[in-house]
């Protein structure tokens, strides 16, 4: 092998790395989505119910609740296509039952413990997190929890679609599918979600171009309706939107907002329930959101251009190499 | 292998490594790899970079914002002990480990071949 060659084949491998980032297919997943870290929401939710007597209009049950913090992403590969997802939660809950208000602070870091395949939207339950939820460890000690935690695994029967990105780009019209499916039994609950605008929105003072996907009542019914009973009915006056924003560039969550609520009487008693969510992106961390990569967001730099810089140096390094032999 | 090649080998497998490592931690840790035993052009030197800068690259993007969290103030130690140990028993890491040590050999062979018939 002369040095040209070598300098071709390094030159080649370096073109085809550089648009890695955020080609790969199309459509398809941008590569960072999958292991995102320090990726940091604000969430706002409240909810209330308030039941009163319909004749006197008297306060007869009030229930509210209104969390509000952040929410941070992290994440480690657990195996070859496989990465670990895990959260640190920092919230403040506020309750008020029938005027008795309790605010408690939470500020839990949960490893990663649900496992996201790479180049899919499956979110699958980690084999320690299912011994968990199934009370199996019955008094077992910490040390044998984390005994347990070096050698993880997915357990792939059942898995969730992943809410925090999509592929892109998307076209208005599309279907996008969340919910949970269990691959033994092939059933589940599955709600389509419909790519309905094109928006630019601002998100703690940043501007996103994204795709608009909405969740109504209506995809939400269709979804439970095997699971429901012929007798329930839903009360007609209930609504409910889930909007949630996209990156164009990434595929990202960047905002997330629900409204619904309704009014529901019987017996002499209207019951209001009202429900409003937000979650907005504050630090896209290691995302690739709007093609800027964790560190050129870090130093205020344009989209690509350590990826750039890197390439660059690594083809200097080579040809500096192969030109002192 | 000269020591400066192999202490240069040492850093340009970082430099080339960690900002990749922050897109895919993976590719990352093998362009790092790579190029760094590539450079320390033996391959002895390359296993070494292969052994001593695979585990940095790798674990860079999980590492890094939980230390600058930390550094601000916005996280305690007890929390980035518990996530970093997480990180640190993870049967993973010790395979990146010794995968990259292997390329790193057969990179650095490649290094040294070619300066040997040039």
């Amino acid at each position: 092998m002369n040095k040209k060659t070598i300098i071709y084949i390094t030159m080649l491998s370096m073109l085809l790395l550089y648009p890695m980032a955020s080609l790969k297919a199309s459509p398809g997943y941008n590569l960072s989505v999958f292991s995102p870290n320090n990726v940091t929401y604000d969430v706002d939710i409240h909810f209330s119910q308030v039941t009163k007597n319909a004749t006197t209009g008297d306060i007869l049950d009030l229930y509210e609740i209104h969390i509000i913090g952040k929410i941070k992403l992290i994440s480690k590969r657990m195996m070859l296509d496989y990465i670990g997802w895990g959260f640190t939660v920092n919230v403040t809950v506020t309750e008020n039952n029938n005027g008795d208000v309790r605010e408690s602070e939470y500020n839990i870091p949960i490893p990663p413990i649900v496992a996201v395949k790479e180049n899919t939207r499956f979110i699958y339950p980690t084999k320690l997190s299912m011994d968990l939820i199934q009370g199996d460890f019955g008094n077992a000690s910490m040390q044998d929890i984390l005994s347990r935690v070096s050698t993880n695994e997915p357990y792939t029967e059942i898995y969730v679609y992943n809410p925090f990105y999509i592929e892109v780009p998307v076209s208005i019209g599309d279907s996008i599918p969340y919910g949970v499916w269990n691959v033994t039994s092939q059933s589940g609950i599955i709600v389509n979600g419909r790519v309905t605008s094109e928006e630019t929105i601002t998100v703690n003072g940043v501007s996103y171009n994204t795709y608009l996907v909405n969740i109504t009542k209506a995809e939400i019914i269709n979804a439970v309706r095997e699971f429901m009973d012929e007798n329930i009915s839903i009360p007609s006056g209930m609504r409910f939107n889930l909007g949630l924003y996209y990156d164009k560039d990434s595929g990202w969550l960047t905002k997330l907002n629900t409204v619904g609520g309704g009014e529901i009487s019987e017996d002499n008693t209207t019951t209001k329930v009202i429900l409003n969510g937000n979650l907005d992106l504050e630090n896209a961390g290691t995302i690739m959101v709007q093609n800027k990569s964790y560190l050129d967001r870090m130093f205020g730099l344009p989209p690509f251009t350590f990826l750039a810089l890197d390439v660059l140096f690594i083809l200097a390094i080579v040809i500096i190499r192969i030109k002192r032999s | 292998m000269t020591k400066k090649s192999f202490l240069a080998g040492l850093f340009i497998s970082l430099i080339a490594g960690i900002p990749i490592a922050f897109i895919h931690d993976l590719i990352g840790t093998i362009v790092g790899v790579v190029v760094g035993a590539f450079f320390a052009s033996s391959k002895k030197g390359g296993g070494a970079v292969g052994l001593l800068t695979s585990g940095p690259i790798y674990l860079c993007p999980y590492v890094t914002p939980l230390l600058l969290d930390y550094l601000n103030g916005s996280m305690n130690l007890l929390y980035l002990a518990l996530l970093v140990g997480y990180m640190l028993i993870n049967i993973f890491v010790i395979a990146v480990i010794v995968a990259s040590l292997l390329i790193g050999i057969f990179f650095g062979w490649i290094g040294l071949k070619l300066r040997e018939r040039e």
